[in-house]
């Protein structure tokens, strides 16, 4: 046992000032604890709900611009016919290329964090549109076999139907110039 | 007394299991065994069904039909795993339904259409009567000419040929091979191979006329088609040489006996 740190530290009780002190009520120490916290606003934390409002707005903006843009033509619909069974169809048109689609710019989200303290900021213009590369045009489809078909040659065609008395008629169309 | 009691056990003992007395008096249990069956000209799938129909109790039998290529002599065979009494019965039907190759007779009529109503030709016979009545009511055609008839018998995946005359003597081929696709209740067929071809044809030329240039063979009509024992078919192309005839074709699978 050290009686030095013992006679020290009995010393240094002695001299305590606020040794009989009590110390600060229950009640002093709830307010003092409210003080401090609501005293100085964070900074980062008022601008989080901005930046989160900024970012849906710039997701509905994408959005609805992607879906009200017009849609590619469909191919046109064979002509009908009476009874038909099988008939080769031509071959599918190409869909339309995707437009470019106006995207907006992810700055305008930096700028509103660079300005938090302003209390007359504007909103920026129109986004900025940035004009991709077309993508390229899907491949053609191949068009689709009928299940009963059997074609001769490329300028002829087969169309097998049935008649309401149920007899079967299989008729060639032939395409070659020498027959029109 | 004792010889009473011995004539009295020793039938009895016969009746043991057992004893070979008792083997004989029981019925023999058949025994099942695999055979497989060649089949040359049936259609594979009614020789199976055909083998199934023999076997009275389906759990005990067992029936694989397998089909073979490359051989000219036969198109598959049957296996039969069965007792006597169904490799029996089998043998019997195939020998009765896989004798020969199926062979058919067809009606041939080429018809020459005309948007033009034309004088009444030649009668069409009565079993195309139908046919042609359903063609005049669908397509846009308001005459037909008989140009020529043919009646052909076909043996099954055997290629058949026969020639049709049309307008000006020009020689038409038609070409045809069937295959047996139907069991001996339905009797339906498969076509596999039908063409209609215009033979090379010099037209004939016309008093005060000028020649026509002559005409070089070409493919009409090349088709498949399944068709029932008694059903008419109607093949027909349009613009022929760049005219507004159509050819029609009606081939009659014409029912036996």
């Amino acid at each position: 046992m050290n009686t030095n740190d013992e006679r020290l530290r009995g010393l240094l009780r002695e001299a305590d000032p606020a040794a009989e002190d009590p110390g600060l009520a229950p009640e002093e120490v709830q307010a003092m604890r409210r003080a401090v916290l609501t005293a100085v606003p964070e900074p980062r934390r008022r601008w989080i709900p901005l930046a989160a409002l900024a970012g849906s707005a710039l997701a509905a903006l994408i959005l609805a611009m992607m879906l009200l843009r017009p849609a590619p033509e469909a191919p046109a619909a064979p002509p009908l016919q009476p009874a038909r069974l099988a008939e080769r169809p031509s071959p599918t048109p190409a869909p339309a290329p995707v437009e470019p689609v106006a995207v907006a710019v992810a700055e305008e989200a930096e700028k509103l964090r660079e300005t938090p303290r302003k209390q007359h900021w504007r909103p920026e213009p129109a986004p900025v549109a940035i004009a991709e590369a077309a993508p390229e045009a899907t491949p053609e489809l191949p068009p689709i076999e009928p299940e009963v078909e059997t074609t001769i040659a490329a300028e002829t065609r087969q169309i097998q139907f049935s008649t309401p008395g149920g007899t079967r008629i299989i008729w060639v169309l032939t395409s070659d110039g020498a027959s029109h | 007394m004792k010889k009473l009691y011995l004539r009295i056990a020793l039938p009895l003992l016969t009746l043991l299991p057992g004893s070979p007395a008792a083997a004989q008096l029981e019925p023999p249990r058949p025994s099942i065994y695999t055979v497989q069956y060649d089949i040359r000209y049936m259609d594979l799938h009614a020789a199976e069904v055909l083998a199934w129909d023999q076997c009275a109790q389906k759990e005990r039998c067992v029936i694989r039909a397998s089909a073979v290529s490359g051989d000219v002599a036969k198109r598959g065979a049957v296996a039969i795993e069965a007792d006597n009494s169904v490799h029996e019965k089998f043998a019997r039907a195939l020998a009765r339904e896989d004798a020969a190759p199926r062979t058919q007779n067809f009606q041939l009529l080429l018809l020459a259409a005309s948007t033009k109503a034309g004088s009444p030709g030649t009668e069409v016979p009565a079993n195309a009567q139908k046919a042609l009545s359903d063609l005049k009511g669908f397509l846009p055609f308001r005459g037909y000419e008989l140009l020529d008839t043919a009646w052909v018998r076909a043996t099954q995946d055997e290629a058949l040929s026969a020639r049709l005359v049309g307008r000006q003597g020009a020689q038409h081929q038609v070409q045809l091979r069937f295959r047996n696709t139907g069991t001996k209740e339905d009797r339906s067929l498969y076509v596999d191979g039908f063409s209609l071809r215009a033979e090379p044809f010099s037209p004939p030329v016309p008093a005060g006329g000028e020649r026509q240039p002559a005409r070089p063979a070409r493919s009409l009509i090349e088709t498949a088609f399944s068709l029932k024992e008694g059903e008419t078919i109607v093949v027909g192309t349009s613009k022929i040489e760049g005219g507004d005839e159509a050819l029609v074709l009606l081939l009659t699978a014409v029912p036996a006996g």
